[in-house]
């Protein structure tokens, strides 16, 4: 195992003063190299405590996190997190905020490389032309995008992301692919990070698809490939496709190239379709279209008036995503971080749902791990090592 | 210039005519030589002085110039002094609450005691009375530095802090990239504070030691029964201390940051 968590419990003292409280017990899992997870909780059941002392900037009350062999007993610039609200030094200039991270990690650089470094980081988080901006001029986004560049610039061994998506824009997730693609990258790097359950249907802004207006047909080598259905660990049946049977996906694909039909022939661009239906965002739309996201059904009832298909065709948009496998091309944290939350986010929920039921009130309610197993990426969703909290 | 600021000067100005004209209506009646001199006359010294404000004619006779200069150099020694050592003290106080506990009660007894209480043991100790002046500064810009940067650092956001611990940055570099600018507003505040005690105590301790400085003339001219040079050097010194602080204004709103 590349990173273990072992058996970590972690006590707080009560907020009364007397005696402790227990945030989780026996928390037990273990990452290899390229593997994804992501903690899904609700807000105070842990995550966020976990991951600090992954970081190393908490220490848990027994067992242990265990990176390489050893444990981690501080924090080190291997296991670089990007927090929650970004933590970007505001009296520091967006370069410099970089600039210090990689310092710390090349302490040998050179002026002009540790330059040269922090550029490149700056211009592929789109911040070109913005880098001696303080952090207050920055809008959210931008300041997230910093702290992205601040953690990728050191090329860590472990990414912790802490509600990587609270701020997400839609340039952010491009930005998010542009650095784990990135060649320099070191290959076989596991991230981690917390997330909540997302809001059901429309309009949350992680579920928009990653991949830009109209992916298919950028994509070339996705046309072929038969939307799957995915493997899950533990017996688990698969993340749901929606109501749809295996053999309903070709209606369904069918369904969809229908609307898409009627849209060109209608000669609609997203963002007008966008405006009608009543959504913000004409890529999450186009993504919905592709069956890589879902509408509500107000939305599907007003899509099915706007480009003129029947109803019925229209409600296709509302089941779970299509999209439930991916192809493992060569780099494998090229894994989708934002597939994962994003386009899985709603099937998630619903798993988690159906798993504990609406009311938990666990620890960690599970843990969401993204591993390879030949060609293709294995959600899996360990609920193993839960423990129930009495409120 | 706005409409409100250009109102506040002609506030400011109709007050000063107000007070020199009445400074002056009431010193009218006196003969020259005799009772508080008028503006007028003290507007002449300072024409005078000015004119040549550099000369120097033996210990007892040099121009105002002279004497601000000397002041200002104390200053700038034991002030400077005085605030490396605040700052260094009060990040070691802030970063440590422990520490900062253990030491708060010696600050609290020791801030209130004016500095130029400590002039006989400065001069019985160190036996020379230009240092002692520098000493004395130095304990009057001392404190508020000390207590405004352990405040500073203390309140720097956990998170800046633990960005520095996952960078593993040497105690120095964390020291300039993240504490110290964190901390600079608070630090520089209380600079500002120091460097107003620090003038107010200088003109005290330079009348008790004598020699040179503005202290030192003020007493002087009055032994003298100068009174015009006198109050042209009280207008001076508050005009000096107005320019520090405006120095120091500048500094703090360069450092100032928006979390």
């Amino acid at each position: 195992m590349f990173l273990e968590i072992d058996h970590v419990t972690k006590h707080f003292p009560a907020p009364d003063g007397r005696g402790e409280v227990c945030v989780f017990r026996d928390v037990a899992f273990g990452l290899d190299q390229g593997e994804f997870l992501t903690m899904v909780g609700h807000s105070g059941c842990g995550k966020s405590t976990l991951l600090n002392i992954i970081a190393g900037l908490e220490r848990p009350s027994a067992g242990g996190a265990v990176l390489e062999g050893r444990e981690i007993v501080g924090p080190g610039i291997e296991r670089m997190v990007v927090f929650q609200n970004f933590a970007l030094m505001p009296w520091l200039t967006v370069f410099d905020n970089v600039r210090v991270a990689v310092r710390a990690a090349h302490p040998a650089w050179r002026g002009a490389q540790v330059t040269e470094w922090v550029q490149r980081y700056v211009d592929m988080v789109g911040l070109g032309g913005a880098e001696q901006k303080r952090p207050a001029a920055l809008s959210g986004g931008m300041r997230q995008r910093v702290g992205l560049a601040r953690a990728f610039s050191t090329e860590p061994k472990v990414l912790l992301l802490d509600e990587p998506f609270a701020q997400i824009d839609a340039l952010t997730r491009g930005v998010i692919h542009r650095l784990h693609g990135h060649p320099r990258r070191r290959r076989g790097d596991p991230a981690l990070g917390p997330d909540r359950p997302h809001d059901p249907g429309a309009g949350g802004p992680a579920g928009r698809d990653p991949r830009g207006q109209d992916p298919a047909p950028a994509h070339p080598r996705r046309a072929d490939r038969r939307p799957g259905i995915p493997e899950t660990a533990h017996g688990y049946p698969a993340l749901s496709d929606g109501d749809d049977a295996q053999g309903g996906h070709m209606d369904r694909t069918a369904a969809l190239q229908a609307i898409r039909q009627a849209r060109q022939t209608r000669g609609i661009s997203y963002d007008d379709l966008a405006k009608a239906i009543g959504t913000k965002d004409a890529t999450y739309l186009a993504a919905a279209l592709h069956g890589q996201h879902r509408l509500n059904a107000e939305e599907a009832k007003k899509l099915a008036a706007a480009i003129g298909v029947d109803a019925e065709t229209a409600m296709v948009t509302t089941a779970m995503p299509l999209r439930t496998d991916f192809p493992l091309t060569t780099d494998p944290f090229k894994y989708r971080l934002m597939e994962l939350v994003g386009v899985y986010g709603d099937a998630l929920r619903d798993r988690c749902n159906e798993l504990f039921g609406d009311g938990i009130l666990s620890a960690i309610d599970c843990v969401v791990k993204l591993e390879k197993k030949g060609e293709r990426g294995v959600l899996t969703i360990d609920a193993k090592f839960l423990h129930y909290k009495e409120y | 210039m706005g409409r409100e600021r250009l109102r506040v000067v002609c506030y400011s100005l109709l007050l000063a005519v107000i007070f020199l004209g009445i400074w002056q209506a009431s010193v009218a009646g006196n003969k020259p030589g005799k009772g508080l001199p008028g503006p007028a006359a003290v507007a002449r010294t300072a024409v005078e002085m000015l004119a040549n404000p550099f000369y120097d004619r033996g210990p007892n006779d040099k121009g105002i110039g002279l004497q601000f200069l000397s002041s200002l150099g104390r200053l700038a020694v034991g002030y400077l002094t005085a605030s490396a050592t605040a700052i260094l003290l009060g990040v070691f106080l802030g970063l440590s609450p422990t520490l900062y506990r253990a030491v708060n009660p010696y600050v609290q007894i020791l801030k209130p005691i004016s500095p130029l209480a400590w002039m006989p043991l400065f001069l019985y100790t160190i036996k020379d009375s230009g240092w002692a002046a520098v000493l004395v500064i130095f304990m009057s810009s001392l404190w508020p530095t000390l207590a405004n940067t352990a405040f500073g650092v203390a309140t720097i956001k956990r998170d800046y802090l633990n960005v520095a611990a996952i960078l593993q940055l040497s105690w120095w570099r964390r020291l300039l990239t993240v504490i110290l600018p964190g901390a600079a507003p608070a630090v520089v505040a209380g600079l500002r504070i120091s460097i107003g005690s620090a003038w107010v105590a200088i003109v005290a301790a330079e009348m008790l030691i004598g020699g040179t400085g503005v202290g030192y003339f003020v007493w002087n001219e009055w032994n003298n029964l100068q009174l015009t040079s006198v109050i042209f050097a009280i207008l001076a010194i508050g005009l000096i201390g107005v320019l520090l602080d405006a120095g120091l204004g500048r500094l703090s709103r360069r450092l100032a940051y928006v979390d």
